[in-house]
């Protein structure tokens, strides 16, 4: 097992509260709800797990209340069990990574027979694939079929705080929250043009 | 800081690609695959140590070079050529008769040094000839949603930065990043050329959406939001992969890159004032 205080990014003689702080900010970033129903969230909870015991150990160590889960509920929706599903298989099918077979078996079932749930895990299954435009799409379908379902509810909000660039990319009302300098954002331009150009494009026609 | 340390990799993947495919491939460097070169040095933990030598253009001046992990800057050298190569033959087939003839001039320089790079790297070749002809087999089609309209060169990418990660997990990861690198990096070139496919009729996956009358023009503002948005999700995913990955060098660079330049590209391209012009 790899060092707690390595894991959590403290030192040794860190208070508790720092402790806390760092394992806040790195739970924050590797949250299940950010994963759900990624490919990578296997992934995801695999690192989750790794900073839980390392936090764990930590505070232990420090004879502080033992949190277990962190505080933190998981409410990602991942297509999981749902015990009123109408397509047990298909969401089996999700769990077990089967997207290819997922999706033959929702294409085979008739247009006027889509209801809600249909367009959730048509949803789901494009999100693991990568489709994320056409998943967001499938689950505001969902949602305007069945405005009540949680699940398809939070499936719906994380697509569109991905959109609204809460995990990254250009948030038009936002100020940047650290201050670049010129260099900075110079040497970010330059870089990210140069993905660009590399693959075809040309973001900054003058570089 | 940050910049010494993209020059030395830009450098050293110059002197590489010299080396093996000749001194063509060295003008076809700007700051190219760069980034992938960082990415892969920082995620593969290769020891890097930075020597200085003298420059193959200049040998008044002296810069600094990676001395380590020499097959990963082949590989980078390689996948260079053989990409700028078939955007040569790209350029020619779509481009107008001036274009044309740049084109058949550039293809003509960089045709033994890409004949040498898919020998040595078959595999980057059979990617990338695939891709960009499926890819251009898809920009013929009608109605083609966004999300396969850059499905190839999310594949293409996908399959370059993990080709050369052994362990699974991270092979997974850099594939993830890889196709949605892919995914923005074909959206946001689009978003850049959306007045010019719109007049000169070529194909271009927001066009429908104005087409169908969901947007009144391209310079519209709804649209520009509904463009970030959609380039915003593809961020999101390469965010959720890079957070995945343990990055040991070079992480304050890839930090600024990820953080700030494509958000920067992204405030310029889709909001910049040099789209405010008359369709």
């Amino acid at each position: 097992m790899k060092d707690p205080y390595q894991v959590l990014g403290v030192s040794r003689d860190s208070t508790e509260d720092q402790v806390k702080a760092a394992y806040r900010k790195l739970a924050k970033k590797y949250h299940p709800d950010s994963y759900s129903g990624s490919p990578l969230a296997d992934l995801a909870e695999e690192k989750m797990k790794e900073i839980n015991e390392a936090y764990d150990s930590i505070i232990n160590e420090k004879k502080a209340k033992d949190l277990k889960n962190g505080g933190y509920n998981n409410n990602g929706w991942g297509a999981g069990y749902s015990k009123d599903s109408k397509y047990p298989d298909i969401r089996k099918m999700v769990l077990e990574g089967r997207i290819d077979d997922a999706q033959q078996i929702l294409e085979g079932i008739p247009y006027n027979s889509r209801d809600a749930e249909w367009y959730f895990l048509k949803g789901s299954v494009l999100y693991k694939r990568g489709w994320v435009e056409e998943a967001y799409n499938n689950f505001s379908r969902a949602c305007s079929m069945d405005s009540s379902n949680q699940e398809y509810k939070a499936a719906l909000l994380q697509m569109q705080r991905q959109r609204q660039g809460y995990y990254g990319g250009y948030q038009r009302d936002v100020v940047m929250q650290r201050p670049c300098s010129c260099c900075d954002i110079c040497t970010s331009l330059m870089c990210a043009d140069c993905c660009c150009e590399c693959m075809g494009g040309d973001c900054i026609r003058c570089c | 800081m940050d910049w010494d340390i993209y020059k030395s990799v830009y450098c050293s993947v110059c002197r590489v690609a010299g080396n093996r495919f000749g001194w063509i491939s060295r003008f076809i460097l700007s700051y190219d695959c760069t980034f992938l070169a960082i990415m892969l040095l920082s995620v593969k933990k290769s020891c890097i140590n930075f020597e200085n030598k003298r420059c193959v253009f200049n040998p008044f001046k002296k810069c600094k070079f990676c001395v380590s992990d020499k097959d990963l800057f082949d590989f980078i050298s390689g996948v260079m050529v053989i990409l700028m190569y078939y955007k040569i033959c790209d350029d020619f087939i779509d481009g107008s008769f001036l274009r044309k003839i740049t084109s058949t001039f550039l293809k003509y320089i960089i045709y033994f040094p890409y004949k040498k790079a898919a020998k040595a790297f078959a595999d980057v070749n059979l990617v990338v000839s695939r891709c960009m002809r499926e890819q251009r087999s898809v920009e013929k089609k009608e109605n083609v949603s966004v999300d396969k309209s850059c499905e190839q060169t999310a594949v293409m990418l996908s399959e370059i930065f993990s080709m050369r990660i052994s362990d699974a997990s991270t092979a997974l990861v850099m594939k993830n990043m890889g196709y949605f690198m892919g995914r923005w990096v074909y959206l946001i070139d689009a978003a850049d050329d959306i007045l010019d496919d719109l007049a000169k009729g070529n194909f271009n996956p927001f066009s429908d959406k104005i087409n169908n009358g969901n947007y009144s023009n391209a310079n519209s503002n709804d649209l520009r939001l509904y463009i970030n948005e959609v380039l915003n999700h593809s961020v999101s995913q390469i965010y959720n992969s890079y957070n995945l990955l343990e990055c040991s060098s070079f992480k304050e660079i890839l930090d600024n890159i990820l953080k700030f330049g494509l958000s920067n590209v992204q405030k310029q391209v889709v909001f910049g004032k040099h789209k405010e012009m008359k369709a």
